[in-house]
């Protein structure tokens, strides 16, 4: 398995070959993170696509001073939410929202929208209706498996936030099954 | 405080006694699924390609737009020219006639327009 500085030093070549195997090596990655933040399928692929065009641009720039997963999940991070900004649709969902906690597990839409499935299938589903912030964190640390200091640097959050943004979202989905199971007793 | 000790222990493969312990267990369990959203399987291959793809050499299709304009506009002063053509308003001064109406619905679909923008689609996203 080639290394990725090798592989970094071959794309920055130009080498196509090479950069599909980069795109191979990391595709789950964007798509996981990108996934996160737009909701509406027929943008993802495009987005995911522009990411990669971004990455071959700049491999030549990157010093390795970071992961090359960390860079590359920045660049997704940031081409997503970009994204979002350029079609004006607002992260009104920011978790700070106070009221954001008696709102989620309040919400009974949800509930039933999944009273036909499975537990870990209602968490699956319960995890896309957390705020954009809590959603990325998730996954960029259970799916990805990157420490609180990648996390930080992929999404320009605080290693504090991360930490926190990851205890209050697995304690808000815990709440929610909880208040669901409750309901269904 | 209660919660933050029940993750730690979940996430270091503990398996905690109790509901709450139960729960997180389900919900750590669930974090590990994959996202749903997958990329085709050609998706590299296209993306590099695109990417490695060399710059056009000459662009043909601005040269033939220019040499089609080009051509348009001598081919169209030549006939002007060699038929002395006089310009004048022709069909278009039955409009004089409606000046108020017209300009009244030129306004209309602008008014139309912006509203359409600043409230209409704004409220379409949310």
């Amino acid at each position: 398995m080639i290394d990725d500085r090798a592989l970094a030093a071959r794309v920055a070549e130009g080498n196509k070959h090479a950069f599909e195997l980069l795109i191979r090596k990391y595709e789950r990655l964007v798509a996981h993170m990108v996934g996160r933040v737009i909701n509406n399928a027929e943008d993802l692929e495009e987005i995911c696509q522009d990411v990669f065009l971004k990455v071959y641009e700049k491999i030549s720039e990157f010093n390795f001073q970071s992961k090359l997963s960390t860079w590359i999940a920045t660049i997704a991070y940031r081409q997503a939410i970009n994204h979002l900004r350029k079609k004006k649709i607002e992260l009104a969902d920011l978790p700070d929202d106070e009221k954001l906690e008696e709102r989620f597990i309040a919400d009974t839409n949800t509930v039933e929208l999944i009273e036909e499935d499975e537990m870990e299938s209602v968490v699956i589903k319960l995890i896309e209706k957390l705020p954009t912030h809590y959603r990325v964190v998730l996954t960029l640390y259970h799916l990805e498996n990157m420490n609180y200091a990648e996390i930080g640097e992929a999404t320009g959050m605080p290693e504090g936030t991360v930490k926190n943004y990851l205890f209050r979202a697995r304690q808000l989905l815990k709440e929610k099954i909880k208040t669901y199971l409750g309901k269904e007793v | 405080m209660k919660d933050e000790w029940i993750q730690k222990q979940v996430e270091a493969g503990q398996a905690p006694e109790g509901q709450e312990g139960e729960l997180y267990k389900i919900v750590f369990s669930a974090l590990k699924q994959e996202a749903g959203f997958k990329l085709p399987s050609d998706f590299a291959g296209r993306v590099a390609a695109a990417a490695t793809r060399p710059a056009k050499s000459f662009n043909w299709d601005l040269f033939f737009l220019v040499f089609g304009c080009t051509l348009c506009v001598t081919t169209s002063l030549y006939v002007i020219i060699t038929s002395h053509a006089t310009l004048s308003v022709g069909v278009f001064s039955f409009f004089s006639g409606y000046r108020w109406l017209i300009g009244f619905a030129l306004l209309f679909i602008g008014l139309l327009n912006w509203v359409d923008k600043k409230w209409i689609s704004k409220a379409a996203i949310h």
